[in-house]
């Protein structure tokens, strides 16, 4: 159980670091000094906990998972937050990534 | 298709399996280090397959071959350690990366 959510946070670490990122290219000299900084910590942070993770998962199923939350997370953070349009394609995409992390879980 | 942005795709996604392979089985400072050092050249890798490709098909092939590469790594492991191979893990894999890819071209 609590590799499972060393797991999620890994991922959830991953989708902050992309936002931090984006941040980072539009941001200029102090605050992307600071967003920098900020980065290496979500990515290192996602890191250790996909390593720790590690210990109980195979090494392909954890960096699958952690690869689908991170895509997850991304399409949750631009229909939140960017107003982007949420449509039939994503939502079938969506259910092919947690159906699938679901059945990897118990096989 | 330009060569150069194929060539460090392929470079990083070797380099994306050697993390990973880090992250499962380093466990000495030094490993843990030279794990470190792997994400960044993969890191700079994908970078440097910008220059050349678009990002939507630089993700793609990075996400693809990435985790080719990983499971082909831990094919080859339980080869050694005489494990069985689980099919299905691996069409659910799969099936996470058809997801992945398509959620990616959804959003573009």
């Amino acid at each position: 159980m609590i590799y499972s959510i060393a797991l999620f946070g890994a991922g959830v670490c991953e989708v902050l670091g992309v936002i931090v990122l984006n941040q980072m290219s539009r941001s200029k000299s102090i605050a992307k000094l600071l967003n920098f900084i900020l980065l290496i910590a979500t990515f290192g942070c996602s890191l250790s906990l996909l390593g720790y993770a590690m210990n109980e998962f195979a090494m392909s199923v954890a960096y699958a998972v952690w690869t689908g939350i991170g895509a997850v997370g991304a399409v949750a953070v631009g229909v939140v937050f960017n107003g982007e349009k949420f449509n039939i394609p994503k939502a079938v995409y969506l259910f092919l990534i947690i159906f699938s992390v679901i059945m990897l879980k118990l096989i | 298709m330009s060569n150069k942005g194929f060539f460090w795709v392929i470079v990083g996604a070797t380099f994306e399996a050697s993390w990973a392979y880090g992250l499962k089985y380093a466990n000495a400072p030094l490993e843990w280090i030279a794990t470190a050092i792997l994400v960044c050249c993969s890191f700079l890798s994908f970078m440097l397959s910008f220059k050349y490709l678009s990002v939507s098909v630089a993700y793609t092939m990075f996400i693809g071959f990435g985790t080719i590469f990983i499971v082909g790594a831990e094919i080859i492991t339980n080869y050694f350690n005489n494990d069985s191979i689980s099919f299905l893990r691996i069409l659910f894999i799969l099936l996470i990366i058809i997801g992945v890819l398509g959620l990616k071209r959804s959003q573009a």
